[in-house]
Formats: structure tokens, sequence, C-alpha cells
């Protein structure tokens, strides 16, 4: 890949930096495939808005695009809010999702035999 | 305003560790969202991003140059293939000046779906260049093929779009559920060949 990884989803940095309070990136890796677990007993610490509606959306795991879509957020803000909570230990990720290096062999093969089968 | 779904789709299942992605790339009107509803097991979704990028010209009342503000729809759907693994299907326009959006995307993909209408060719050629170009990724060209479209040999298609012998071409009809399922196979198939 020819871009760097920072670059992804902070094509407008102005309104991130808005609304989230000053932050214009991620610390980590989130993609829209990136999957999301809320803890189930989050450490209590008393949350904005922001976090509050993610948490809502967190009682599963749920991927960062669909927890977007249903906040109406883009997923370069969500990205910066759940990276912010992610620290926090607010919220987990799943380590496998989506990976930057891509599928391994053995899962492009579990997934083409799922596929020839549905 | 949350959208609380009680379908109980609203979730993966909780033994979902790991997402790939796919990417569905094509001109605009092709038949991206329609592909993605017809194999996706929640109803597509959509995300926006805005895009402010420089324009042609001189803006007369500034005196600066002038910016313009895009929106960028972003449809997407999922299909959970085992008990571990969702495949995560993403349609984004794939024109050049879109490509700041789309390279997040395309990092880590399996593969992209590249669909084609045939009365439009020509659409294509800038989708395909960028793949080409500024990805590794490996895909497969979808001809979604339209009622009153001619129909071309895969050969002819694999000419006009100037398509290594390697590229599948595969017939689809975006509204098919198992032709759709099948075009995915052969990009996944396609993806194990090339690495
Ligand atoms: N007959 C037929 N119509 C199709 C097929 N695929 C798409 N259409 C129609 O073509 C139109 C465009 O399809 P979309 O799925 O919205 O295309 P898209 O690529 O998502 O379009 P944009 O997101 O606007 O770029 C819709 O009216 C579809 O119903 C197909 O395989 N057969
Ligand atoms: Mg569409």
């Amino acid at each position: 890949m020819p871009d760097a990884p920072e670059d992804d989803y902070v094509d407008h940095p102005i309104r991130s930096y808005v609304r989230t309070g000053g932050r214009a990136r991620p610390t980590h890796r989130l993609t829209p495939a990136t999957l999301l677990i809320g803890h189930t007993s989050p450490r209590a610490t008393s949350v904005g808005r922001q976090e509050r509606e993610v948490l809502s959306q967190c009682r599963g795991v749920i991927s960062m695009a669909e927890m977007a879509a249903h906040l109406g957020q883009p997923v370069s803000v969500l990205a910066v809010i759940a990276s912010d909570m992610i620290d926090a230990g607010l919220i987990g990720v799943r380590p496998d999702s989506d990976t930057a290096a891509g599928p391994s062999r053995e899962t492009l093969q579990k997934v083409l035999h799922a596929l020839n089968h549905l | 305003m949350l959208s609380t779904t009680s379908d109980g789709n609203h979730y993966l299942a909780p033994t979902v560790v790991e997402s790939v992605k796919i990417l569905v790339v094509g001109s605009f009107g092709v038949g991206k969202t329609t592909l993605i509803g017809s194999v996706s097991e929640i109803e597509p979704l959509r995300t926006e991003e805005t895009i402010t990028q420089a324009s042609e010209g001189i803006d007369e009342l500034e005196a600066t140059p002038k910016k313009t503000t895009t929106t960028v729809a972003m449809d997407f759907g999922r299909i959970t293939l085992t008990d571990e693994i969702a495949l995560y299907l993403f349609g984004t326009p794939g024109q050049r000046r879109f490509w700041d959006l789309w390279s997040g995307l395309a990092e880590g993909a399996a593969g992209a779906l590249v669909l084609v209408d045939t009365r439009r060719l020509a659409d294509s050629f800038e989708v395909l260049d960028q793949l080409e170009t500024r990805t590794s990724l490996p895909f497969v060209v979808a001809i979604n093929q339209f009622p009153d479209a001619p129909s071309y040999e895969p050969d002819q298609i694999r000419t006009a779009l100037d398509l290594d012998d390697e590229t599948p071409i595969v017939v689809c009809n975006a509204k098919n559920r198992n032709a759709c399922v099948r075009a995915l196979a052969t990009l996944v198939r396609h993806a194990l060949k090339t690495r």
C-alpha cells in the first residue's frame, strides 16, 4: 500500500476535530470492518454523551461500520471516539478483525468453503 | 438518535472473532448496492464521509482557490460465514477523486469485485486503473448483465478492458443471490491463487 495507515479516514480533520474535543486522529487502527466488543463490566467512569452512545451500541460484537451507521456518524469520527474508549478500557476490539496484513490463507480457505456451501 | 433494532441481527454472534472484507467497486449505478443487498444478512447500511478538496479555479469573492465539499457514501452488508468469521462487503465508487476514502478500505481486503455495465464499459477504466496502479488487491471483473445490455463474450470484454489473462471475468446478475455468491467465491479462489 502506497499510503501510510495514519492517512486513513481522517479526510475531514476539521469536523472530526470539533466533534471529538480536539483530537483529530485515532491511535488505534480502527477500520470499518474492525469488530468492537463491549466489556461485560466496563470500568466505572463517568462518561460523556458520545461515549454513552457508543456503549449503547456495544452490548455485543459489532463492526465499526455498523455502529457508525446506527449512530449516524462518519466512521472517521467514530474511530477517534472509540480509540480513546479502548485506551480507557471501556470497550475492546477483536484483534483478528480486518488486520492490515489481510486474511491468512487458512481463513480464505474457510471463507471459500463457506461461500461454496451457502 | 439510536436505532435500536430488536430483530436479533444487530450484533454478530459472540463467537465471531475474525472479519474479512471484500470491496465491491464500480462506476455509478452499476449495481453495487443491489449486489450487496442480494447477499447480505442485514439490510444494507450506509455511512457517509465528507471530503474537502481543492477544485479548479479561483473563488471570485475571496480570491482564494476554490474548495469543494463532497459527501461520499459507502454502502455495506455482512454475511456470517462460520461461527468465527464474518464477511463484510463494502460498496464504494472507485473513481480517482474518492481514492483517499477507499485507500483505507483497500488495506487488508481479501480482494475487490469490480462490477461492470457493458453499456458503459469506458466508465470502468478509471476504477480498474486505480485498482491496478494503487493497490495490489486481487480482483475479479463481474459483468452485471442488465436486460437491455449488449452481451459480449468474456474475451471481448478482456480486450476492451485490457485485462490480464489471469483476471477472472464472470457474468453476474446483481439481483440474483446465487450469482453474486458465485462471483464472490471466484474472487476468493483467485485471491488464494495469487498468494
Ligand atoms: N435489471 C437489473 N437491474 C439492476 C441490476 N443491478 C442493478 N440494477 C438496477 O440498477 C440501478 C442501480 O443499481 P445500484 O445497486 O443502486 O447501483 P450502485 O452501483 O449502488 O449505484 P451508486 O451507489 O449510485 O453508484 C437500480 O435501479 C437497480 O435496481 C441487475 O442486475 N439487473
Ligand atoms: Mg450504491
